[in-house]
């Protein structure tokens, strides 16, 4: 049942002074006519959170940590049931993709110098693309998917940012920003499987991560992890 | 320039894309290919419905001797065909096909399996197979969470208005206390009733008549979820040696444990319908179920009463002699935002909460009507309640309390009045209703109260009038209804709610509203809001009136 407007108004009585109508329940339009909105409706936007690790093949020079090497996005998820079996999506995120490097011989990211810490963040915003498959019978609610798309993570601003603790015991961090060997843009695609408002993804960047006017060794291009919709 | 730049680092990284894919391709197809075949071979659960019962039978002793006499009073002929099991042959031939085959119920004669979609769409073929029902999982035990502290003196004071509101006073000056009135609670679990003070009654009277654990196959159900513990308790518990907990202490009770609570899957709908098939047997004519099905099986337009198993199911057992009261759900202030299955069903009692501070319906009471505009909740009952906890006693709010405070006034209603059938008793609940024959979708015909029941309730009809006037419908009320007030004006009592709807010639609800009355001229209604044939009730102080537009 969907009421346009349904209002309970319950306030304290004795602080009104001669209220003439003192509404307390008000219900002025009862109808049965259902939303085309909802988790299996025709249209579902919503509210989501992800976090994933980033890992793979560490190339000599370019070793990177986890979790320091990591993705979190938060984005707005648009999904139109084309039928019971499959949906279409959209996706607009904010993220940061961060690679946190390890510090030792052979380093070459982005010199040889050694530091306590060091990383390389690109903050991004992300159109994305997906096609949904549902498993199973379900109500009004998202119920058990698998999904398959592709992203764009557009560069808003990539930094490197050093740490170190300096001989009289001060810790001196440098953030570098306008990195110009890193790309104005990615692409990846990814696959995730999920129930309701929890999935687990799979992405892969297909797309190198450093321009080619350096020729820094590729950086590790999977991530895995998780991501909790809101609704 | 950067344009330029970017032109150049594209057409390289085109050709890199598709070196990279290829390098990654072989991981991400298995990857695919893993997902794809999870999908491919995914199961769905969902119910069988037969043709016929084949050459089935059932032995003379399936019912007990009070079962027999009930079905004899309320002339309902037995065995029926629905009370003869699912033939085996047709039981085996799916067992044969699906992966895996729940149980059975008699009532729909259908079975709860589980299978991939080639089994499904194989099962479908058989030529006994009328029907297939695929469904996802999902339930609620319609409780809200809460704190349970101590009893305490307003806790006290809480528990003594909750059977108070229903007018056990009455019952109890009648005599009346559930006696002889079988009572069926399916619910999560019954943690501590074994032990719990509050049932010692029933304990030592030995009005525990049986309990079975539908999950496990076992007859123990004193353990897992408390949410049965309190709805019991709010049917016929009792706090000490005077307070009520519940307004009928002296019913015979049958426990099942039907629901896991966390854990959802098809084995409770069929739990739950087995479950009210076993209590048949043994005569109960009342079963209370403090739960709902919502969002994660259905949707909002399915709530016609006609669509979910378990909804048939209940309906089938007023044709037993059995009445369903049922929670309403607490979705009034959630997304799904109404009633949950079986709640939508025609002859389920369904009820909905009170705020027992304000006399109106709570936020959280799910409101009807059903998609097919049936009214819905029937009654209302307190929401926020003291109820048995497995260690003590405390408050808890939801409708699963509520209804079972309406399950114990069934019962005493059956009790002053044991030739009623099923739809007689809703009925009898019904009218008894405060409000009755007003009503609106959040509180169904009102708290049913005892004095009503018992026609031992009497009305001031000169409480207010309806006086049409130029473009208005004013709505008087009578001097002596109107809360004291001293000499600043301010009220020193709280004033009475005047209760109005506009209904169309259907009896369907286009408008309705709780006004609190503090001046003679309560409220007003302008003309043009009704249609023609439109009728306007408003209900004040037990007395209702109509004004049917021209």
């Amino acid at each position: 049942m969907k009421k346009l407007a349904t209002l309970f108004v319950l306030i304290c009585l004795f602080a009104f002074v001669a209220p003439a109508q003192t509404v307390l329940l008000d219900v002025d339009k009862v109808d049965t006519t259902y939303s085309k909105f909802g988790p299996n409706r025709k249209h579902f936007v919503h509210l989501y959170f992800s976090y994933g690790l980033i890992f793979g093949k560490n190339n000599e020079g370019a070793k990177t940590r986890v979790p320091g090497s990591n993705d979190f996005k938060i984005g707005l998820r648009y999904k139109y049931k084309i039928s019971e079996l499959l949906s279409l999506g959209v996706e607009a995120n904010y993220g940061n993709h961060t690679f946190d490097f390890r510090q030792e011989e052979g380093k070459v990211i982005v010199d040889t110098t050694l530091h306590d810490e060091e990383e390389i963040i690109m903050h991004y915003l992300e159109p994305t693309l997906f096609l949904r498959f549902n498993i199973g019978e379900r109500g009004n609610s998202i119920g058990r998917f698998i999904d398959f798309g592709a992203g764009l993570p557009i560069r808003l601003v990539a930094s490197h940012f050093t740490q170190n603790e300096l001989p009289t015991g001060e810790v001196q961090t440098v953030t570098t920003s306008r990195l110009s060997y890193v790309q104005s843009y990615y692409a990846h695609a990814f696959a995730r499987i999920g129930f309701n408002n929890l999935a687990f993804f799979y992405q892969y960047r297909f797309t190198d991560f450093f321009t080619n006017a350096v020729d820094y060794p590729a950086l590790p291009a999977m991530t895995m992890g998780i991501q909790l919709g809101i609704h | 320039m950067p344009g330029n730049k970017s032109k150049t680092v594209d057409n390289r990284q085109l050709q890199h894309i598709f070196e990279l894919w290829s390098a990654m391709k072989k991981q991400l197809l298995y990857y695919l290919l893993v997902c794809f075949s999870s999908a491919l071979v995914a199961q769905s659960s969902g119910w069988v419905f037969f043709t016929d019962k084949q050459h089935s039978a059932l032995p003379d002793t399936y019912f007990d001797d009070y079962a027999k006499a009930r079905k004899d009073r309320l002339a309902i002929a037995y065995p029926a065909a629905s009370d003869l099991p699912v033939s085996d042959f047709y039981l085996s031939s799916v067992v044969r096909v699906a992966d895996t085959v729940w149980g059975a119920s008699r009532w729909l004669n259908a079975a709860a399996i589980t299978a991939t979609p080639a089994q499904w769409a194989e099962i479908a073929r058989l030529p006994f197979v009328k029907e297939t029902f695929l469904q996802s999982t999902g339930t609620h035990l319609t409780h809200r969470a809460q704190e349970w502290p101590p009893l305490s003196d307003s806790d006290s004071v809480l528990l003594a208005y909750q059977t108070r509101r229903l007018g056990v006073r009455h019952w109890q000056q009648a005599g009346i206390t559930g006696k002889g009135v079988r009572v069926g609670v399916v619910d999560g679990g019954f943690k501590g009733v074994d032990v719990h003070p509050s049932f010692a009654h029933l304990r030592e009277e030995g009005r525990i008549l049986a309990t079975y654990d539908f999950l496990r196959q076992d007859s123990s159900v004193y353990g897992y979820s408390s949410h049965g513990t309190a709805v019991l308790s709010c049917i016929a518990g009792r706090y000490g040696d005077s307070m009520l907990i519940g307004v009928a202490p002296e019913v015979e009770v049958v426990l099942a444990r039907t629901e896991y609570g966390i854990r959802e899957n098809i084995q409770e709908e069929l739990a739950w319908i087995q479950a009210i098939e076993w209590m048949d047997r043994f005569g109960v004519s009342i079963i209370n179920a403090s739960l709902g099905y919502t969002n994660k099986r259905y949707f909002q337009e399915e709530m016609d009463g006609r669509t979910s198993p378990i909804v048939r199911a209940a309906n089938q057992a007023v044709q037993k002699g059995i009445l369903i009261v049922n929670s309403s759900g607490n979705e009034g202030d959630g997304s799904w935002g109404t009633l949950g299955t079986p709640a939508d069903g025609d002859s389920v009692l369904t009820v909905g909460a009170t705020n027992p501070y304000t006399d109106i319906a709570t936020s959280f009471s799910s409101p009807g009507p059903t998609a097919d505009r049936r009214l819905k909740p029937n009654v209302t009952a307190p929401g926020i309640v003291v109820g048995a906890t497995p260690k003590g006693m405390g408050e808890t709010a939801g409708t699963s309390f509520s209804s079972p405070l309406v399950a114990g006034f069934a019962a005493c209603l059956l009790q002053s009045r044991p030739a009623l059938t099923p739809i007689a008793l809703l009925r009898a609940v019904e009218e008894a209703g405060h409000l009755y024959p007003y009503y609106d979708y959040h509180h169904g015909y009102g708290v049913p109260i005892a004095s009503k029941a018992l026609g031992r309730h009497t009305v001031d009809t000169s409480s207010f009038i309806i006086q049409p006037s130029g473009e208005y419908i004013n709505i008087n009320v009578n001097e002596a209804y109107l809360p004291e007030r001293d000499d600043e004006d301010r009220l020193l009592s709280p004033p009475k709610h005047l209760y109005y709807h506009i209904a169309d010639t259907d009896g369907n609800l286009r408008q309705y509203r709780v006004i609190a009355a503090v001046e003679e001229e309560a409220y007003f209604i302008e003309k043009e809001q009704l249609q023609p044939g439109d009728i306007l009730r408003v209900h004040f102080e037990g007395v209702t009136k109509t004004y049917t537009a021209p």
